[in-house]
């Protein structure tokens, strides 16, 4: 019996630690369930390995704790992302609702950044193509608000750098966008 | 003998789960959205320069000479 639980300790600690994926990431990936917003705790664990191990440790506790939306919300969730990313205009709202899980979603497009006249000095012509989006989560009555920044390729050198100069890397790279979390904008 | 009986109740945890998950996802995997998200994540287009950038006609608001081309929902109309 000891053996059975040392070798489920070993394969616990080397698919987590070594990798920085939660168990449930990794299903996302599998079926391509990849909406940020609804893997945000697992995605933000594996964001911080590229910053700081501290961080991500305590991240990584932090969602392993909280309870996850379910794999098929975490789909119905993905499919309305897709849709609304690639099909819907400005202002456009689409949802989906799982009456079983007590669960819903919403994702609003927010803006598309089409040019660079008008903009602030921050936006550079480097966000050009990129769509801003707030994604809403509803478990249980609970309210999760996201706001991301998706865009069609890597915000380089300039636009988009922590406080040594080097550029974020984004959150999630997924049916051809580059995810980044709205909050470092601020 | 006890120890075949844990080894073989991980196993059945596992294929029930899996399958139960594969059960719910029918939808999703059976979807336009499911298959076109898999091919934007793999389609790559290459430049003239050779390097390399993915098929997301929302590029081409980057570049201002492809911008007249631009018409949103083209990606996933064109997608079969």
């Amino acid at each position: 019996m000891r053996i059975f639980f040392l070798l489920f300790l070993f394969f616990f600690l080397n698919s987590c630690l070594l990798t920085g994926e939660t168990s449930s990431l990794r299903e996302s990936y599998k079926y391509a369930c990849l909406a940020p917003s609804i893997n945000y705790r697992s995605l933000d664990a594996k964001h911080s390995t590229q910053i700081h191990l501290i961080a991500w440790a305590k991240k990584y506790a932090a969602q392993a704790i909280s309870s996850e939306f379910k794999i098929e919300d975490r789909c119905s969730h993905t499919k309305i992302l897709i849709n609304a990313l690639y099909n819907q205009n400005d202002g456009d709202i689409l949802s989906w609702a799982n009456d079983r899980n007590k669960t819903s979603g919403k994702i609003k497009i927010l803006k598309t950044i089409y040019d660079t006249r008008g903009n602030s000095v921050s936006i550079s012509g480097g966000f050009r193509g990129c769509r801003e989006y707030s994604s809403r989560l509803i478990k249980n009555e609970e309210i999760w608000d996201y706001k991301f920044l998706a865009c069609p390729s890597a915000l380089g050198w300039g636009v988009f750098d922590d406080s040594n100069g080097f550029p974020i890397p984004p959150h999630l790279v997924f049916a051809g966008w580059y995810f980044y979390d709205y909050r470092f904008f601020k | 003998m006890s120890k075949n009986k844990v080894f073989i109740f991980i196993i059945f945890f596992f294929v029930i789960n899996n399958l139960k998950a594969e059960d719910n996802l029918e939808t999703w995997l059976n979807s336009k959205e499911y298959r076109f998200a898999v091919h934007m994540s793999e389609c790559k287009i290459k430049q003239i320069d050779g390097s390399y950038r993915n098929c997301n006609i929302f590029n081409n608001l980057k570049y201002k000479i492809l911008e007249h081309n631009f018409k949103l929902g083209k990606n996933f109309k064109e997608f079969k």
